[in-house]
């Protein structure tokens, strides 16, 4: 659900934004034809509205604030569960703090390892995972009034349109923001988690917990390699046999 | 030879002729094969040709079944590699394998007894003149009912494998699974076309002048499905300029340069 043209030229014009589209776009980095398009399909999507936050130096929750279908979103923002941040994690987050622990010469790698942006690998899906009390989905696809499959498959791409991902995390209790940040639409920042979340949820684990961590991760990370593997040798198979 | 005709076959004569440096190498030796086959057998049946080969061969419109059965063999063959290709030892075995083998004996011996029955005594390229008899709108049925069962057969496998191009998260990666795509749905809209034209086949008997209209859906077919595989490919050949490993801090790292450019896809 992206957000209607006319309210956007209003609240780009409260926040000092050139109201030309050719001049806008140049300012936001997009081409022309990609601004124009919306414009004239009279929606403005959400990656829009926070390309257009960052350039004016505004919040972009507090934009996409301004907007009726997302009223209210920044009142809505509180500290990440320490489940939701772990699930951004990977299996190299997991090594760094593993390193990290065996002090000595190898000490200091945490502080100059730089945090992966999000989204990342299969992160939306480890996040609707990690604040899923059971029944999440269900509840989901009814309040958003789409088939489970269709959320189901949005995972699988790990993409979770704006609108559903704060509806997910609004029906699962969590920050409102939190699926905006592991969706990649806004930064950890942006969405009120602390700087460094993830390294320092990995830092407070115990060492059982970050062993267990680090063997899930590992085996999720396995997975994904296979799966790629699979793919390649499946597609390769294809274009070698008819190209 | 109408100008369609000549500027299809020019085109799929083109696109084979392009594999055979890889023919001479060993590679995609059927896919050639088929396209020789293909062509051949719409030559076949263009009157200048057909006229030439009739008078030379003893009998009456033999050119006719032969083109048929030597497009039959050329579908197979493509259809033997479109599942080897899809890795599919299902698909293999109702195209090339037993069952396949058998469909494929026994329509080109129903189209001989057909022939033979229909006795046209005049040399007309695909029967044409004698359509409306019955015997001649079995004969041209069941050539249709047998491409058309092979057609569906690699229609619903090339349409499963749509969706199933993309392997790697490298910008190269990307494109050739966009045109690996293309390729596959312009194969797809040109199988779908073969039941499109046995489906025609009631209306072409109802009013013979949609004959010769008709006769473009098979020509649409070669069109399609050999674009499709010149896209497949260039397809390859755009996936080959990476190393195409797979890696999963490679993964991470093409996810972050996509977050921090989100308008690059």
């Amino acid at each position: 659900m992206a957000v209607d043209a006319r309210d956007f030229r209003q609240w780009a014009a409260t926040v000092g934004l050139p109201p030309a589209v050719a001049t806008l776009a140049r300012a936001l980095g997009v081409s022309r034809a990609t601004l124009q398009a919306q414009f004239v399909r009279g929606r403005v999507a959400e990656q829009t509205v926070v390309s257009a936050a960052r350039t004016a130096n505004t919040s972009p929750v507090q934009a996409l604030s301004f907007f009726p279908a997302y009223e209210g979103l920044a009142d809505r923002v509180t500290q990440p569960t320490h489940a939701e941040v772990l699930s951004q994690t990977t299996y190299v987050d997991a090594s760094i703090e593993v390193v990290e622990r065996l002090s000595g010469p190898l000490a200091g790698v945490r502080d100059r390892y730089a945090e992966p942006a999000l989204p990342t690998i299969d992160g939306v899906r480890s996040w609707f995972n990690a604040v899923d009390d059971g029944d999440l989905r269900r509840r989901v696809s009814e309040a958003a009034g789409i088939v489970p499959q269709s959320l189901s498959a949005s995972l699988t791409d790990n993409k979770l349109r704006p609108s559903i991902a704060i509806l997910t995390a609004d029906l699962a209790g969590v920050s409102a923001t939190s699926g905006l940040v592991v969706t990649g639409l806004i930064t950890p920042e942006e969405g009120g988690w602390p700087a460094q979340a993830r390294k320092v949820a990995l830092a407070a684990l115990s060492e059982l917990d970050l062993i267990e961590h680090l063997n899930q991760r590992t085996r999720h990370a396995s997975r994904v390699v296979t799966r790629a593997l699979e793919d390649q040798a499946r597609v390769q198979k294809f274009r070698d046999t008819l190209g | 030879m109408t100008t369609a005709t000549a500027v299809v076959l020019l085109v799929a004569a083109i696109l084979t002729a392009l594999r055979v440096p890889a023919f001479t190498k060993g590679r995609g030796r059927p896919l050639v094969l088929s396209g020789l086959l293909v062509i051949v057998a719409f030559v076949m049946i263009t009157p200048p040709v057909y006229n030439a080969l009739d008078a030379i061969i003893p009998g009456e419109n033999l050119p006719d079944p032969a083109s048929k059965i030597i497009l039959f063999v050329a579908v197979v063959l493509l259809g033997d590699q479109l599942a080897k290709g899809l890795d599919s030892p299902r698909l293999l075995r109702f195209i090339s394998g037993l069952p396949g083998r058998i469909v494929f004996a026994a329509t080109s011996a129903l189209l001989l007894v057909l022939f033979v029955a229909a006795d046209v005594q005049t040399s007309s390229p695909q029967l044409e003149i004698a359509v409306d008899e019955p015997v001649v709108a079995w004969y041209t049925a069941v050539t249709l009912m047998y491409l058309s069962y092979l057609s569906v057969l690699l229609l619903v496998a090339v349409l499963h494998s749509i969706g199933h191009t993309q392997f790697g998260d490298g910008r190269e990666q990307l494109r050739a699974a966009r045109i690996d795509t293309r390729g596959r749905v312009l194969m797809a809209i040109g199988f779908a076309l073969v039941p499109v034209r046995l489906v025609l086949t009631p209306v072409t008997l109802a009013s013979p002048d949609t004959y010769q209209a008709a006769q473009f859906v098979p020509l649409g077919t070669l069109a399609f499905v050999t674009v499709g595989l010149a896209f497949i490919r260039v397809a390859r050949r755009v996936a080959r300029r990476t190393n195409g490993v797979i890696s999963f801090v490679e993964m991470l790292s093409r996810n972050s340069a996509r977050t921090e450019d989100p308008w690059r896809d």
